[in-house]
């Protein structure tokens, strides 16, 4: 496969977004800045509603910042790109099309799909679909549907993947399984990642550095660079040592809401 | 369902043993039904004046020929058995109420003619006019198709920029409004004035009635498409063309089917009438002129024929749908 790294830089600079038509304003991120190099992968972590999708849509450029900038390798973002590929937490195959049309749609949308056909197979047996090529979304599994999606954003190599709580609905299992796969893409195309979750650990087992927020207003807290050789072991000493300052980061945050985080 | 169908077909087919009692007498149900119909056709006297007296009994033994060979296909097939099982019930009624009907007409003169008139009576009528009426259903035939399709095309632009652009929605909802849910029957009068012929005034109206409900409901389909498609398409490097076409439209293809076949049905409905009011071809006219010389027998071929082709017509719709559609699950049969 490809062995160059493909990854892209992120540079989010001074960036605010307020939802609301005059009267009751939300403002779901207030100044964040956060640099992710390329072929890094960051976990961004912190309470429901704290503005970590706001912010994933507005590097996917489905939506525009109220201030300030985002940019990809030094070039402003200013719409949706498949240089930026995107997974949310639910799946949203198009059910109309087999797994096989599914991954190849990116490639069909920008009309190089005969010279890439190649690609969408190479793919599909990358994530371990080949045997469901010719079966319809309704026909998967929840874990299935969700490499079938992975694929789907991954057939046009893109720079940067960005997902949002991805495996949030999947069961112990299928996640740690689809967490080592991700690990394995990643580590072989050098793309990078920005992943959104809710689980400490998963942040721990995946990143370099995880991203914690506060509440609204929404804003970068504290980054925890993740110093732990590659593969980690999950239950570990150090593993625990990070996962538990995490823990104490989060708890600190001033609002009480958030009883997800008390393991 | 399946696994009993299953069960009972490794019971049946090898080692010849026999099928359960009840399932022989279902399957001789017809044919029993079909004999005695026969000879209750050959046996009686007539009551009724008819032509084809005999032509309708080589009928009713080439059915019973048929329904011979199929039994013996059962034998062979576990398939052909199933079907056969499954349809001889239904068959088995039709034969008795076309039966039934030869007996209160042909044969007592129970019921009051013209109005009523026999199978035997109807079977004249497809026999001996049967030119005028192939004639007459091409005719029906090249106006629905043509009057259907031009609709089902401008109603599918019409839905499509609806849907997608707030503009076109503005200027054209009223319209849509206001004009749409007048019967397009109800126009005969002006387009009959307008049109250089009655042809193209009932295409015009067949298309018009066909053009509301797959306008309508092509609309409200590709309006109601999830947000997120369009996102995810997007972020894959979907352009406006892509979106609209792919995504779009196969994403609103169930509500355009529905419009589709709303439309089919007024299409129907609007080319009989057309045709009993202006056009001087059709299946329609062939009814009122029928119905002018007091020739009911032939009314009722002329419906025949048409719930043949009607019918026909509907199932080439589901047809497509099932195959545009194949990805959903639980869809109706017709
Ligand atoms: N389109 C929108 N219109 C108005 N408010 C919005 C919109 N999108 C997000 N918000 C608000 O912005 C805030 C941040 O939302 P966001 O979805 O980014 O949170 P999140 O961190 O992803 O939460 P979760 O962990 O529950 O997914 C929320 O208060 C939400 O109500
Ligand atoms: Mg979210």
């Amino acid at each position: 496969m490809v062995t160059e790294a493909e990854g892209g830089q992120i540079a989010i600079q001074g960036v605010s977004r307020t939802f609301g038509d005059g009267g009751a304003e939300v403002v779901a991120l207030s100044r964040v800045e956060l640099d992710v190099r390329p072929g890094e992968f960051v976990s961004l972590i912190g309470p429901s509603g704290c503005g970590k999708s706001t912010l994933l849509r507005l590097v996917a450029g489905l939506d525009r910042p109220t201030a300030g900038e985002l940019r990809l390798d030094g070039e402003p973002i200013e719409g949706p790109h498949y240089s930026r590929g995107l997974v949310f937490q639910d799946p949203t195959l198009f059910p109309w099309k087999t797994i096989w049309s599914n991954v190849a749609t990116g490639l069909e949308a920008r009309g190089v799909l005969k010279e890439r056909r190649g690609d969408v197979d190479k793919i599909i047996e990358l994530v371990g679909l080949r045997d469901f090529e010719r079966a319809y979304p309704h026909q998967l599994s929840g874990g299935m549907a969700q490499r079938a999606a992975l694929a789907r954003a991954l057939v046009n190599h893109p720079k940067v993947l960005l997902l949002d709580e991805p495996l949030g609905a999947l069961d112990a299992f299928t996640r740690m399984n689809l967490q080592d796969e991700l690990l394995r893409i990643w580590q072989e195309r050098g793309t990078t990642m920005i992943f959104v979750t809710h689980d400490i650990d998963e942040a721990v087992y995946l990143s370099d550095r995880v991203v914690i927020m506060t509440p609204r207003p929404a804003r970068i807290k504290e980054i925890v660079t993740v110093d732990l050789p590659r593969p980690r072991v999950r239950n570990g000493a150090g593993f625990f040592e990070y996962r538990s300052r995490i823990l104490e980061s989060l708890q600190l945050v001033p609002e009480t809401a958030q009883p997800e985080y008390i393991v | 369902m399946e696994l009993t169908g299953n069960v009972k077909l490794s019971a049946d087919t090898p080692g010849k043993s026999r099928p359960s009692p009840a399932a022989v007498v279902v399957i001789l149900l017809p044919a029993v039904l079909l004999t005695l119909s026969l000879a209750l056709h050959e046996l009686l006297p007539n009551k009724q004046p008819v032509l084809r007296s005999a032509q309708y009994g080589y009928l009713l033994i080439a059915l019973l020929i048929a329904y011979a060979l199929w039994a013996m296909a059962a034998f062979v097939s576990a398939g052909a058995f199933r079907r056969l099982r499954s349809q001889a019930p239904i068959a088995a009624l039709v034969i008795l109420i076309a039966g039934v009907w030869e007996l209160l007409t042909l044969k007592l003169n129970a019921l009051p003619l013209p109005y009523f008139p026999s199978p035997v009576k109807i079977a004249d009528a497809l026999i001996d006019d049967r030119r005028k009426l192939l004639v007459c259903t091409l005719y029906s035939l090249r106006l629905l198709v043509l009057g259907y399709l031009i609709g089902a095309f401008f109603g599918l632009v019409t839905g499509i920029l609806m849907g997608w652009y707030k503009q076109f929605q503005y200027w054209i909802n009223p319209f849509l409004r206001f004009v749409g849910p007048i019967p397009a029957t109800a126009w005969i009068p002006v387009v009959l004035l307008v049109f250089p012929s009655s042809f193209t005034a009932s295409v015009f109206l067949i298309a018009l009635g066909t053009w509301f409900p797959v306008s309508v409901m092509t609309w409200s389909g590709i309006a109601g498409v999830s947000k997120s498609f369009f996102e995810v398409a997007r972020t894959l490097g979907a352009g406006e063309r892509y979106l609209v076409l792919r995504v779009a439209l196969p994403a609103a293809f169930p509500l355009i089917f529905i419009g589709l076949f709303m439309g089919l049905g007024t299409s129907f409905v609007t080319l009989v009438v057309a045709e009993m009011l202006g056009v001087k071809a059709g299946l329609g006219f062939y009814i009122t002129w029928a119905q002018g010389w007091a020739e009911y027998y032939k009314v009722y071929a002329a419906l025949l024929i048409m719930a043949v082709l009607f019918s026909t017509v509907i199932s080439l719709l589901f047809k497509l749908r099932d195959r545009v559609l194949i990805w959903q699950k639980g869809l109706i049969k017709w």
